[in-house]
């Protein structure tokens, strides 16, 4: 069977096992007193007059969610068949006088066929030109999606922009704890130093928290890392999260750490769990047997700490390591 | 197509890693109506040079892209063109390649050696084109003037007329795979080869055309005067300790440069891969044990040893004794000046790399260099072999 032949009849199937009103029948009903639509009552594969009545109705800004979400479906099943079909949507989505719940919707389903159409690739340069151009919309919802889309394909422009907006060059167009997010996708996008400026002066404690979630990436944040880790009165997430980031960028003074964090009995104890963890999967399995000083204070913690998490992490550390 | 090495980079002027953005852009575009300062664009792209020196990767890419570009109006000069045909092999960015396509329009007449680099780029980017405009420095988008890597590379074949004929069965085949082309590059390939006409009749040229480029990397033969950087301090990927002099030292290497957090698969990626294939002819061959192999990353920061080891191990590679991967624990500085490196770093890690390997002499000296393009294991052997064997060998190789 041909593939375009499958995903018609499996189209249909799932329109008619859904029991819901297909998009001829919602438009048929939308359009009462008006010239039916002379396929209105039966399913099957979308015809030319489906896809222009489909066209018409997100042009239209209808305001039927139902009907709209029926006529992006028809569109998204003929694309594979008709890639200029995304021509349209992408206009849609470009038309800032539609409803911005109908650009989202036109959104969503210009990325579901981003990967899964294999034809999509000529239309690639033209879909990202357009989400470049959304990401200053209005609608936040929308100006976000948009920029996660091109943030995860590592956009230059994108990264270009969240970056004057942290730095306060312009507008920012998200919160400083999304933008940061939303560099991560990108090792390359080189925004250490302006997070450890983040990490020293933070515009919220989200964006602190996020800032120092992304040093891990950066061996020399690694003073930076030690520092907050090390800081009782550092704020909790920020602690557990600099610990995470400096068993990456520096395994082994973590591992020092790690086993203060243990042996100290005024410490953290979900911070204390988290380290007996990474111990036990990470640490030289050579170096723990010989250090009696930690297995003497994680056999201790299994028979009195208070914290179930604790007790828990010291059982899997003593059965792996254990004599 | 004259294929050219690059010197010892000059920097023109002042310009450093302070120097704006827009000053090296307003430089390019003064060069676009003044040719004759053409070669001072072209003295801005070895990789090394202090200009990129603290730049995020999209900086790099940016500036390179823009100056790249303005070589279409500005002519390109020799210099520049191993950085242009680099761009073409192996970028992965549509921006570069956009810029890498026009820049060969620069040249003073069209040559059928371009075909092979162009129709490797469109291979390259398929996939992952994008919409780039070189209108302006860093645009605010939407732009009235945007094209794609693509785009331009059919112009670019447009341009070459006559001498794109041995693209002409690969351009055909593209034409069965339309879903990979936007509307006007589709309609440009379709003017193409309507231009040249029928497929048939010249598939010869295009093997000859395909022979010329496509193996072989860029080698260079030379023997650097400069103090081998015996006592720089490296550890291996099992985190064992060696000196540059006591690894390098003895017998013939082959040593390659990478670094793991590399996001284009066509170099480092593809490098070590090679590496494992060439580590296998040598076994292959009996030269087991009398060459060593190596690679020693960019970034010794990150790639801890557990790193290389896993990166080596995922591509193949066979380590031994005789077979590490390095990372520098002190003198990394001193590597870069011995190997004169094309690398350059941003705040934190590499944001701008060459291809590079080396076939070092038993007293640890370079002999051969392969850079830029992507080398080809048998000829890599072949130099290895010839040093192995001893003075002569090479010549002796050659003749038979």
């Amino acid at each position: 069977m041909d593939i375009p032949e499958y995903r018609r009849q499996l189209s249909a199937e799932l329109e008619q096992a859904a029991g819901q009103p297909g998009f001829r029948e919602l438009l048929a009903r939308s359009r009462r007193g008006a010239e039916p639509h002379a396929a209105a009552a039966s399913p099957g594969p979308a015809t030319e007059d489906d896809l222009t009545a489909a066209i018409a109705v997100l042009r239209d800004g209808e305001p039927d969610e139902p009907l709209r979400s029926a006529a992006l479906q028809v569109i998204s099943s003929a694309v594979d068949e008709q890639p200029d079909l995304i021509d349209a949507l992408t206009g849609v989505l470009l038309d800032a006088a539609r409803p911005a719940d109908l650009r989202t919707a036109v959104l969503d389903t210009l990325q579901q066929i981003s990967f899964r159409m294999v034809a999509f690739p000529g239309k690639r340069p033209d879909y990202l030109a357009a989400l470049r151009s959304v990401i200053d919309d209005p609608d936040a919802g929308l100006r976000q999606r948009a920029i996660g889309i091109l943030a995860r394909e590592k956009d230059e422009y994108v990264q270009r922009r969240l970056i004057d907006g942290l730095e306060g060059r312009s507008a920012a167009l998200v919160p400083a704890e999304k933008a940061i997010q939303y560099l991560g996708y990108d090792i390359h996008a080189e925004y250490f130093p302006l997070l450890r400026r983040i990490v020293e002066n933070p515009p919220s404690p989200a964006a602190r928290t996020e800032a120092v979630r992304l040093l891990a990436a950066d061996p020399s944040s690694a003073d930076l890392l030690l520092t907050l880790l090390s800081n009782k009165q550092e704020n909790g997430d920020v602690r557990r999260v600099s610990a995470i980031g400096l068993q990456s960028a520096a395994p082994a003074r973590f591992e020092e750490q790690a086993r203060r964090i243990v042996l100290d009995d005024d410490e953290d104890d979900q911070l204390r769990a988290m380290s007996i963890t990474a111990l036990t999967h990470f640490a030289n399995p050579e170096a723990l047997s010989r250090d009696d000083e930690l297995t003497g204070r994680i056999e201790q913690l299994r028979a009195d700490s208070a914290s179930q998490q604790v007790r828990q992490a010291t059982m899997s550390y003593l059965a792996k390591h254990g004599t | 197509m004259q294929r050219t090495g690059g010197g010892a980079p000059k920097l023109p002027d002042d310009l450093d890693q302070n120097t704006p953005e827009e000053r090296i852009a307003a430089l390019a575009d003064a060069v676009k109506s003044d040719p004759g300062r053409r070669d001072s664009l072209a003295e801005l792209l070895p990789e090394r040079i202090p200009l990129y020196a603290g730049r995020s990767t999209n900086a790099t890419i940016r500036m390179r892209g823009y100056l790249m570009a303005a070589f279409e109006q500005a002519g390109l000069p020799d210099p520049a063109i191993p950085y242009v045909l680099e761009e073409l092999e192996r970028g992965r960015d549509a921006y570069l390649v956009a810029a890498a396509a026009r820049a060969v329009r620069g040249l003073g007449s069209p040559a059928s050696d371009a075909v092979p680099f162009l129709l490797k780029a469109i291979e390259n980017i398929k996939y992952c084109d994008d919409a780039v405009s070189f209108g302006s420095y860093q645009p605010r988008w939407p732009v009235p003037d945007r094209t794609t890597a693509i785009e331009e590379i059919m112009k670019t074949f447009a341009w070459l007329g006559e001498h794109a004929r041995p693209a002409l069965p690969a351009l055909e085949a593209l034409r069965q795979d339309r879903g990979v082309l936007s509307a006007s590059a589709r309609a440009a390939l379709d003017a193409i080869v309507a231009e040249l006409g029928d497929a048939g009749a010249c598939c010869c040229a295009a093997e000859e055309a395909g022979a010329g480029l496509a193996g072989g990397g860029y080698a260079r033969a030379e023997r650097t005067s400069a103090a081998v950087p015996a006592g720089v301090e490296l550890e291996d990927q099992d985190g064992r300790p060696v000196t540059f002099g006591g690894f390098f030292t003895g017998r013939p290497s082959i040593v390659v440069f990478f670094y793991t957090r590399c996001d284009n698969p066509n170099k480092c990626s593809l490098s070590i891969t090679k590496l494992a294939r060439l580590q296998r002819a040598l076994r292959q061959e009996g030269w087991q044990g009398q060459l060593r192999t190596a690679a020693i990353t960019y970034d010794p920061g990150y790639d801890l040893p557990s790193r290389l080891s896993a990166y080596g191990h995922n591509r193949g590679v066979i380590f031994g004794d005789s077979d590490r991967f390095l990372r520098t624990k002190t003198g990394f500085g001193t590597l870069q000046e011995y190997f004169g490196l094309g690398v350059n770093f941003g705040p934190a890690l590499v944001n701008r790399h060459r291809i590079e390997l080396f076939v070092l002499d038993p007293e640890g000296r370079i002999a051969v260099t392969f850079t830029r393009l992507q080398w080809d294991v048998q000829d890599v052997l072949h130099h290895a072999r010839a040093l192995a064997c001893g003075p002569g060998t090479l010549a002796r190789q050659r003749r038979t």
